[in-house]
């Protein structure tokens, strides 16, 4: 099947001195019918990237194709593509069903307003019909602004922090929403987040970017359990870092050297290290506690404890002064695992470590 | 404690009769203005009685009727070029990305609202006459759009900082080009700021005194010209009638702008 857009060394600049390099010659591919999500923190380019598909930009380099077909020169008003904006950008003058059947009528279409108000029987909306957006509530002015970009079926939406101004049981209730709405639609939506619960929960593949680069393209548990690099691993989920030196164990197994009472057993070397210090890492939960010492094992003084409802992180300072965390299901008669200032040891298994290189 | 009337203006010494005194000296001169016009007798200090007889000598006199229409058409035909000159100069500055020095651009064209206007009005008379431009009213219409623009381009501009450029981008993302979002969104939204610069527009037009006597020939008098002709012969009761009725007009603008301005 076709690829919905593809992207090949996309780079914009803004002008200034110097210039603001938004996006660095990304390359991507995104399905068609996908849920794709563009995940990085503030700055890094993800509106820019939206802009450009969209064409309320022109990129500076590189090229932009829908479906195959070459778009980077074409207005925006020319590409089967709307726009989901972060404030809605509702029209004041409007009432909410000439909002939506807006797009439709410039595309000329018959049954336009008909059309409108099945998609806004579809956001829910059918009844807010002849109510100018002003006296909509947040999440109302939200669900026009989908309907609007919705109705003219473009073959793309874009939705760039469509979410970000509404309150978080809103927050929530809309992320099924918009997969039902993807689902029934069968358009290719393009979402943009910083908030990686929502990236995760939603989208059939995420794109995590930083700095105008795109760091690593796969689904949700993909980026989770094997992040490519250190930043997407530092963006998504928490974890424990080490810097080590590797030593082989034949072809399938190395052990980690962080210090001299500080190793870890795992996965062999990635092929394209280059030799040297590695970094090491695993995520909180993979790692377990328990009281007391072992010899020979990981271990060291508990310095912090702070309960999380379900789980509890336990910040255990090592013998040679650095420290790892830990979280861990809690019991199920809300006792205590260890206390603050007692000894416990850490266990980590190999197949839990992950071996970054970038 | 500190009372809250310890912090007010109101409090300051002297401050009650410096209000007074403003009142009393920019509102008691067109009370009485207005008040005289509707005077039975000739007497611009004593009244004797109610009647509209200046309105009706006014009105008849062939030369006022002359010179209000004159003053009439000159507003209105300049109020519209000046109008849409300053919404096209609002737009352009206010959101073509391409165009450099911007600032510049919209300092330049609001420096006139600082020259004094003897000194404009001699420099278009001066440049009139230099390139033999005479075409009667028009003349007087050239002056007053040119002069008119950085009036109406201050509200026109004002009322487009409050449009959200995105909902221009969101009218372009649902496939309408260039023209048609200036038409269905850009223009509408900035109706209510188009309305108060063109109200202004008018006014300053209708009133203009120093500009309009430099550049106008013989036979295209306005009514502020005639009416100063008129007082030089002794303050009349029709003068304070024709005074009145541009008074009237003037309010009747500001208020139907400011109702406008609201209502959106
Ligand atoms: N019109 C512009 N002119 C100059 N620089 C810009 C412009 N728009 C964005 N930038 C810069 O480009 C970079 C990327 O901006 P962009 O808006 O794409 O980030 P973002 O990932 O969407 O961030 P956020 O999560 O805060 O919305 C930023 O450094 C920003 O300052
Ligand atoms: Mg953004």
């Amino acid at each position: 099947m076709q690829d919905a857009i593809t992207i090949n060394g996309l780079t914009k600049s803004y002008p200034g001195t110097p210039p603001v390099r938004a996006l660095k010659g990304s390359d991507l591919s995104i399905r068609d019918n996908e849920f794709f999500t563009l995940l990085g923190p503030s700055g890094c380019g993800k509106t820019t990237l939206l802009r450009l598909i969209a064409g309320f930009e022109v990129p500076t380099d590189g090229t932009l194709k829908l479906f195959g077909e070459n778009i980077s020169k074409l207005p925006p008003e020319k590409r089967p593509v709307n726009t989901v904006f972060q404030h809605y950008s509702l029209f004041p003058h409007m009432n909410v069903l000439e909002n939506v059947a807006y797009g439709l009528l410039r595309q000329g279409k018959p049954d336009a307003r008909r059309t409108a108000q099945e998609m806004l029987d579809l956001v829910h909306l059918g009844e807010f019909a002849k109510r100018r957006p002003s006296q909509l509530s947040g999440g109302q002015q939200q669900r026009v602004a989908l309907a609007r970009a919705l109705a003219p079926h473009p073959r793309v939406l874009l939705l760039d922090e469509p979410l970000s101004a509404l309150d978080l049981k809103l927050r929530q209730s809309m992320r099924a929403e918009l997969k039902r709405l993807q689902r029934e639609t069968g358009i290719t939506f393009v979402f943009v987040t910083h908030d990686q619960e929502e990236a995760l929960s939603m989208s059939d593949r995420i794109a995590v970017m930083s700095r105008g680069e795109i760091q690593q393209v796969a689904r949700p548990a993909e980026i989770y359990e094997y992040p490519a690099t250190r930043f997407v691993a530092e963006f998504i989920g928490d974890a424990n870092f080490f810097e080590a030196t590797p030593r082989m164990n034949g072809d399938s197994a190395a052990t980690y050297h962080v210090s001299d009472s500080i190793r870890f057993a795992g996965p062999a070397l990635p092929a394209n290290a280059k030799g040297g210090k590695v970094t090491v890492m695993f995520r909180l939960e993979k790692a377990r506690i328990a009281p007391g010492r072992a010899d020979g094992s990981l271990g060291g003084t508990i310095s912090d404890i702070e309960y999380l409802g379900s789980q509890t992180e336990y910040r255990v300072t090592l013998d040679d002064g650095m420290s790892v965390a830990v979280r861990s299901e809690n019991h199920q008669d809300g006792t205590a695992i260890a206390e603050v200032g007692s000894q416990a040891t850490v266990e980590v298994d190999p197949e839990a470590i992950r071996v970054l290189v970038a | 404690m500190i009372r809250s009337s310890d912090r007010d203006i109101r409090w300051l010494p002297g401050f009650n009769w410096i209000t007074l005194c403003f009142f009393l000296f920019l509102y008691l001169p067109l009370i009485i203005l207005v008040v005289f016009s509707f005077n039975a007798t000739r007497s611009a200090t004593v009244w004797d009685g109610f009647s509209l007889q200046w309105y009706v000598k006014a009105f008849s006199n062939d030369d006022i009727q002359n010179a209000a229409k004159n003053s009439l058409i000159i507003a209105a035909v300049s109020t519209l070029f000046s109008t849409v000159f300053a919404t096209m100069a609002a737009i352009a500055l206010g959101r073509n990305r391409e165009i450099k020095h911007k600032t510049a651009f919209g300092g330049l064209l609001l420096l006139p609202l600082m020259i004094p206007e003897i000194v404009t009005a001699v420099a278009t008379l001066t440049f009139f006459t230099a390139i033999n431009l005479s075409w009667g009213i028009g003349n007087i219409i050239i002056a007053h759009t040119v002069f008119c623009i950085p009036f109406a381009y201050l509200p026109i501009q004002a009322r487009l900082r409050g449009v959200d450029a995105s909902l221009e981008t969101a009218a372009r993302d649902l496939y309408s080009d260039r023209r048609t979002t200036l038409l269905l969104i850009t223009l509408p939204l900035l109706a209510p700021g188009i309305f108060s610069g063109a109200m202004l527009a008018f006014i300053i037009s209708l009133d203009d005194f120093i500009i309009t006597m430099m550049v106008a020939e013989a036979g295209s008098t306005t009514l502020p010209i005639y009416i100063y002709g008129l007082v030089r012969t002794g303050v009349t009761p029709e003068v304070n009638a024709v005074s009145t009725v541009l008074l009237g007009i003037s309010v009747i603008a500001v208020l139907v702008s400011q109702w406008f301005a609201k209502k959106q």
